[in-house]
């Protein structure tokens, strides 16, 4: 198990190379675009598909960091379980969250 | 596991920090800050999408100063774990393992990611 999580962790952080640098570049002109703009860029099915994977990948990426910290500094097995738990859980509300959001442009 | 009281190894109150030792717990530290900023995103997509009004409010959040900031330190953190990440990744393929190709792409990672967010902040127009 470990093996896989230290592998598709690795995965993960090479897939989100040009994810989060085209991201980046976006969030960063947010600035500039008006909110129709907004609307018809994640309202497309380009946008869908691109918000979604970036999300997708960086939450997957983020709840197996969590589980590694939360491993490492809470030694109460029974706790562990449990938050690493929570944090699995708030992750993937955050994930559904986003595509009904989309969705719902 | 047992619960016993000894300190944990490394004694980080009595360890000398060095480059390699503070990138290695700023990649994490960074790495737990972005978990939080990623977690608490859809609210700030919802607010962004939801009408023209809420867009604005969002939008005029965002020139808050200190608002600012936190974006900025964000950047500044996604910046440097991703080139962290990808020195992490090398050193998982079995390059740049020894310690002096260690402490060049540890410099090179700092002034990489600083440039970055240096760049970024120019040219959001932000300042």
């Amino acid at each position: 198990m470990s093996v896989q999580h230290w592998k598709f962790q690795r995965i993960s952080a090479i897939a989100l190379i040009p994810i989060v640098l085209f991201s980046l570049y976006y969030i960063v002109s947010l600035g500039t675009v008006s909110y129709d703009h907004l609307i018809n860029d994640l309202g497309s099915l380009n946008g869908f598909i691109i918000t979604s994977l970036f999300m997708g990948f960086i939450l997957f990426h983020s709840s197996m960091g969590m589980e590694v910290i939360i491993e490492d500094y809470i030694h109460s097995e029974d706790l562990q379980k449990n938050v690493v738990s929570l944090s699995k859980l708030f992750h993937l509300i955050s994930f559904f969250l986003t595509i009904i959001i989309l969705a719902s442009i | 596991m047992n619960a016993t009281k000894r300190p944990l190894s490394p004694h980080l109150q009595i360890y000398r920090p060095q480059l390699t030792s503070v990138l290695s717990i700023t990649h994490r530290l960074t790495g737990f800050a972005l978990s939080l900023v990623i977690l608490l995103s859809p609210a700030i997509l919802y607010f962004l999408t939801l009408s023209k009004d809420s867009h604005t409010l969002v939008m005029n959040l965002f020139q808050n100063g200190f608002v600012k900031l936190v974006l900025f330190l964000a950047i500044f953190g996604l910046s440097y774990h991703l080139c962290n990440g990808i020195r992490h990744l090398a050193w998982d393929a079995g390059y740049g393992l020894d310690l002096d190709s260690s402490y060049k792409s540890g410099y090179a990672v700092v002034a990489t990611s600083l440039g970055i967010t240096f760049l970024i902040i120019l040219t959001s127009g932000a300042i």
